[in-house]
């Protein structure tokens, strides 16, 4: 029995233009998730109300267990989070911001904090406005790892960095949870980087939870389906996800390439098809696709 | 043991992951009793999710390959020299019938393959 | 709760020098006008005390802090309670700097004649107490507002209080007959100093407490993102 550290259940929260619709998923304890959705779709409400920060109308979110409400400090203490865009005391140095932060953490390492400046190659004695927008990202990493965090909750903390930094945090997500115990939660508009180091994976689109599963879960079952237009069909159509109908053929991606098959099978015994894998990027694609043209294939 | 595995491969990555652990086997680096490496471990090292390493050790697991003893880790199965062997026995077999093939499809007579066949293992002799 | 305290502190240290220069601009204004130096002196004290409070607020609206505060383990009250105990250190601070300069000025018989030192001092208790209950008003509308709305409403009364008061008191002196008016002073000079010492600052203290529950429930439901 898989243990979560996080359990976002019904969430709802509403806004004048946008509202974020029963959005849930679970994350178990040792893994990295990835949060994927475009730019307002929700990752970053959904995150704030996961760190208490924004009030929700309904559901409830479980932090070790524990309601987040009712345990926001405690929750906090043992939650490294990175927010979306970083906040700090301007004209204050990058030391005296690590001093002051950490101050609120019991269990702050201010060793360790050090030791990842030294590794970010963020300069202790700059000054906050010195710093661009990668060094920032870098030094709020620094502190919210400084505590040693058993749950990370990343807000795109890959956006803005350059390739060879992202790819040093990736590996250093990978590093941390080499314990077993550390949980990672992170949103990015970047697929290759979730596609990467992720374990789980939470699409969301407009407000609402599309898939969330494991990335094998979605990987394998589903594919990209390619068939000239003389094996199209109106049943087939609407098993697939953002359909893309040209002159010659259609594509179009489906959430289960073996309930496909016999379903194709039914229509055109003697049809071709042909099948690719799906990357996170694609499938992406094609559910916004969907929700723009108003169809629903996953329900 | 050394894996190496390729993001331009269309092979899914815990496909690469499973065929070198098999290779492994049959080629004689990794005997029974040899400890892989830790499903974290190995994730990290290869920059891949532990997901996807994890689901590599499972099928290899279901495959008789290899066992997993809770809290020591994963070894390479007693058995997994003969699944190898039969794995591979396999693979002749494939490869000879596609081999035989192409004979065909040249119009060798039977007389004629058998012949090629022992040219060459006369050459490789 | 300290480690915010101190923080509201230090990032104000540059700012010090620039509230002398306030400082010595209202002195001499005040001087222009007044001819009791002593009272000058005592509302000129309000520009630290008022300028420290909406500086707080400046920084963390400039910065965008109040998100990193939010998000720290600590809870939203305590956020509240620290910028309130911050100005009230600050405020004692400054009436304890004057009521030294007063007694210095007195013993040298630099600046102020000793008489007009001694009021001076005397008064300070006076100051300290209006002030607190002014920042008991300015305080919520900022933790309800935030800096930027708040500061032009706040300076309004700032501003409103210097200019009320003295039309206020002519306004009550054309109201009340000049006889009972004057009896009305009379008998509040009759009134003995020093249990107004003590029962004014306790008086604000105490309208600063209420201040603060206040504003820790107009925080407590302000949306910060």
């Amino acid at each position: 029995m898989e243990q979560y550290i996080l359990e976002v259940n019904g969430l709802v929260k509403r806004y004048k233009d946008f509202s974020l619709e029963k959005v849930t998923f679970s994350l178990p304890e040792g893994y990295i998730m990835g949060f994927i959705g475009q730019n307002g779709a929700g990752k970053s409400t959904t995150i704030k109300a996961i760190m208490n920060l924004v009030p929700f109308e309904a559901g409830d979110i479980k932090i070790f267990g524990l309601d987040n409400k009712d345990h926001t400090v405690e929750l906090r203490n043992k939650i490294g989070y990175v927010s979306e865009e970083q906040y700090f005391y301007e004209k204050m140095s990058v030391d005296w911001t690590g001093k002051f932060i950490g101050s609120f953490y019991p269990n702050w390492d201010q060793h360790y904090f050090e030791k990842l400046l030294n590794q970010f190659k963020v300069e202790k004695t700059k000054k906050i406005k010195e710093l661009s927008k990668g060094m920032k990202v870098k030094l709020s990493m620094a502190l919210a790892l400084a505590h040693h965090p058993k749950l990370l909750i990343l807000d795109e903390p890959t956006s803005g960095l350059d390739p060879v930094i992202r790819n040093e945090l990736l590996e250093l997500f990978l590093d941390l949870i080499q314990d077993e115990k550390t949980s990672i939660l992170f949103s990015s508009h970047i697929t290759s980087d979730i596609e990467k180091v992720a374990d789980y994976i939470t699409i969301i689109n407009d407000g609402k939870v599309i898939i969330s599963e494991d990335k094998h879960g979605i990987l394998e079952n589903w594919g990209i389906i390619k068939a000239e237009n003389s094996y199209f069909h109106q049943e087939i159509a609407n098993k697939l996800a953002g359909l893309n109908k040209g002159d010659f053929g259609y594509s179009g991606a489906t959430p289960d390439l073996e309930a496909f098959e016999v379903l194709f099978r039914k229509i055109f015994p003697q049809g071709k098809y042909l099948v690719e894998r799906i990357t996170l990027d694609e499938l992406l694609l094609r559910i916004v696709k969907d929700s723009e043209e108003n169809v629903a294939i996953i329900s | 043991m050394y894996i190496v595995i390729s993001n331009s491969d269309p092979t899914p990555l815990y496909e690469q992951i499973k065929k070198q652990v098999i290779n492994g086997i049959i080629e004689g680096k990794i005997r029974s009793g040899y400890p892989l490496p830790s499903i974290r471990a190995l994730a990290r090292e290869l920059k891949v999710s532990v997901i996807t390493v994890k689901k590599a050790y499972e099928d290899l697991e279901n495959a008789g390959y290899i066992i997993t003893r809770a809290g020591k880790g994963s070894f390479v199965a007693e058995a997994s020299m003969e699944f190898a062997r039969e794995e591979k026995l396999k693979m002749v077999e494939e490869k000879l019938t596609e081999g035989i093939k192409i004979c065909r499809e040249l119009n060798m007579s039977d007389t004629e393959i058998k012949k090629a066949f022992q040219v060459i293992l006369k050459e490789m002799s | 709760m300290w480690q915010l305290l101190v923080k509201d502190l230090i990032i104000q240290k540059n700012n010090f020098p620039q509230n002398i220069i306030v400082f010595v601009f209202m002195v001499i204004l005040f001087s222009l006008s007044s001819n009791t130096i002593g009272i000058m002196l005592g509302s000129a004290t309000f520009i630290f005390i008022y300028s420290f409070a909406m500086r707080t607020f400046y920084e963390d609206d400039k910065n965008n802090t109040l998100r990193l505060l939010v998000s720290l383990p600590l809870k939203k009250k305590t956020i509240v309670y620290a910028r309130y105990f911050a100005v009230l250190v600050v405020s004692l601070v400054i009436t304890l700097v004057f009521a030294l300069a007063a007694v210095a000025m007195k013993s040298y018989n630099i600046l102020l004649a000793p008489e007009e030192a001694l009021a001076f001092l005397y008064s300070l208790p006076f100051y300290l107490s209006l002030y607190m209950i002014l920042c008991a008003v300015f305080l919520p509308i900022n933790f309800k507002l935030g800096y930027i709305k708040a500061a032009s409403i706040n300076r309004f009364i700032f501003m409103g209080f210097f200019i009320a008061i003295p039309v206020m008191l002519n306004f009550l002196k054309n109201l009340i007959p000049f006889q009972r008016f004057q009896n009305i002073i009379s008998s509040l000079k009759n009134i003995p100093y020093s249990p107004f010492i003590i029962i004014l600052p306790i008086l604000s203290l105490i309208i600063y407490l209420v201040s603060m529950v206040i504003s820790v429930s107009f925080f407590r439901r302000r949306q910060i993102f």
